[in-house]
């Protein structure tokens, strides 16, 4: 699948498919941010048991 | 010569009524008028309601008359985000989209100032949805800020800051879900409080990012945001964010009772290490603030977190993924609708998978402890809030570069409360401020050191105690 294929798909799962028609390049810039953000966090933890998230973030934490 | 009604406090104006010096009504008048002087340059409301605080002025005046002050902000004018629901009115989040929008509710926080009695003067500029920075092309203009005119004020609570600054009211609301009640508070040389999470009610405000999210108390006084965060505090059934605390201390009666032997743990790596161009007056003030505080007596020592880039990365994963899931709806059908700077920010959302949400989820918890391990060796933590001065509003580029400069994220993802304040005026006339860090709902030793702090500022020349 080509780069531009991939956002293509990832946009319409995303419920963007009539802005990816009219304007594409905006969507374009967007995966390429998400790419940088995802490059930005830390390297992947490896496997361990995690708690779910809604016992440690909110009420009670 | 006494100092004018706008550039009184809340407590100053209490003490006024309980006087019989004047009254809510002679106060209201006398900021109806001033904003009506400067806002058309300030920008800093979205909806002023004149008849509605003029009413209840009149309530309040007749209240106390009757049977005196019932609190500490009985009769006091607030502002609020306009992000926050008020009955019968408009919360626009500064959008097109929410134009036609009506409130059928008081959100929690305002129902619990009405029952306090404070005056709602209006809702004032956000940047739009609480995201992104200053626009010019939405319905509203951007909120300026007070202390240089051609200067974004910071946001998202914009006009929370700008107002505060420009003696508009002395009370306010903003939000906080990366650091927005702490950045105007830092540009507008005001004092704002991210509480810990789940301290203050979030029903009926516009969400942005449901695990960030915070309901920012904002003054020009220490004694002010302590005053308005008891008064908001208290557990609410309908936010599922909502914590039920036991013992909460009330911060208020202990804001005197100084630093003297507290350990703070100042954060130097997070605007000497972790990022690259802070301002050096932001870092002189910074380390003459830690100097500050170990003559009034607290131990300061260095201590180190994990770094700030890797705390910003995981709040924008977070907020980028939680904000485009409540957004879905309006960027499928009215993109166009949006800012350009708000549409572009929220459609990243769109492109993040599961795994990298729970991959910034799996770092917030370790995060969190990394600050808990920190707070159990210190009591407070001293830190940047704005790692540089701000901007020139109509300067795009200077802003893009500038606004991700700050170390306010962290205690977003962690839930610590945060306070951020001046720390001084720069030579270009712009505050500079810093920022301190507590343990999980310990808002009452956080603020004590804030009023330390606040006492040993030298005399400053502020916008609101000019004419």
């Amino acid at each position: 699948m080509s780069e531009d294929a991939g956002v293509k798909a990832m946009a319409e799962a995303a419920g963007l498919s009539s802005l990816w028609q009219s304007h594409p390049e905006l969507l374009r810039q967007a995966a390429k941010k998400a790419a940088e953000l995802r490059a930005s966090l830390a390297e992947p933890l490896p496997p361990a048991l995690e708690p779910d998230p809604s016992r440690v973030v909110g009420a009670g934490r | 010569m006494s100092a004018p009604l706008h550039a009184l406090s809340a407590a100053e104006l209490q003490a006024g009524y309980a006087a019989g010096r004047f009254t809510p009504v002679d106060v209201v008048e006398a900021l109806l008028a001033r904003i009506a002087a400067l806002d058309p340059t300030v920008n800093a409301f979205i909806r002023l309601d004149a008849e509605g605080a003029q009413a209840a002025a009149v309530l309040a005046t007749q209240e106390i008359a009757a049977g005196g002050l019932r609190g500490p902000l009985h009769g006091v004018p607030v502002g609020l985000k306009d992000i926050i629901d008020v009955a019968g009115q408009p919360t626009t989040c500064h959008s097109k989209i929410r134009l036609d929008h009506r409130a059928e509710r008081d959100a929690t926080v305002v129902a619990r100032l009405r029952g306090a009695g404070a005056i709602l003067m209006g809702k004032v500029a956000t940047h739009e949805f609480a995201l992104g920075g200053p626009c010019f092309d939405l319905p509203f203009p951007p909120a300026r800020n007070p202390w240089n005119l051609d200067h974004h004020p910071g946001g998202s609570s914009s006009g929370s800051g700008a107002g505060l600054a420009a003696g508009f009211f002395p009370l306010a609301l903003g939000s906080d879900t990366g650091g927005s009640t702490r950045n105007p508070a830092s540009a507008c040389g005001v004092v704002g409080l991210k509480p810990s999470y789940g301290l203050l009610p979030r029903t009926g405000v516009f969400p942005l990012s449901w695990t960030l999210d915070h309901v920012g108390p904002m003054a020009r006084s220490v004694a002010d945001v302590a005053a308005l965060t008891a008064t908001l505090a208290g557990h609410d059934g309908d936010d599922p964010g909502s914590a039920r605390v036991s013992g909460w201390a009330d911060p208020v009666a202990g804001l005197e009772g100084g630093v003297a032997g507290l350990r703070i743990g100042y954060v130097r790596h997070f605007h000497e290490r972790d990022m690259a161009g802070t301002d050096p007056e932001v870092a002189a003030a910074l380390d003459a603030a830690a100097a500050g505080f170990a003559a009034m007596g607290a131990v300061v020592r260095d201590v180190t977190l994990p770094s700030l880039n890797d705390f910003a990365a995981v709040n924008r994963t977070i907020l980028t993924a939680e904000a485009f899931a409540i957004h879905q709806a309006w960027l499928s059908a009215r993109p166009m609708d949006y800012a350009g700077l708000t549409r572009n920010a929220l459609l990243v959302g769109g492109f993040l998978t599961a795994a990298d949400l729970l991959q910034a989820m799996r770092l917030r918890r370790r995060m969190t402890a990394a600050v808990e391990a920190a707070l159990s060796e210190f009591d407070l933590l001293l830190c940047a809030s704005s790692l540089t001065l701000p901007a020139r509003i109509d300067d795009a580029a200077e802003v893009a570069r500038t606004y991700p400069m700050h170390a306010r994220a962290p205690f977003n993802v962690t839930g610590h409360p945060a306070l951020a304040m001046m720390s001084g005026v720069s030579t270009r006339g712009l505050p500079t401020s810093l920022q301190l860090v507590g343990r999980m709902f310990d808002e009452r030793l956080l603020l004590r050191a804030a009023r330390s702090w606040e006492r040993s500022l030298p005399a400053f020349a502020a916008p609101w105690e000019q004419k």
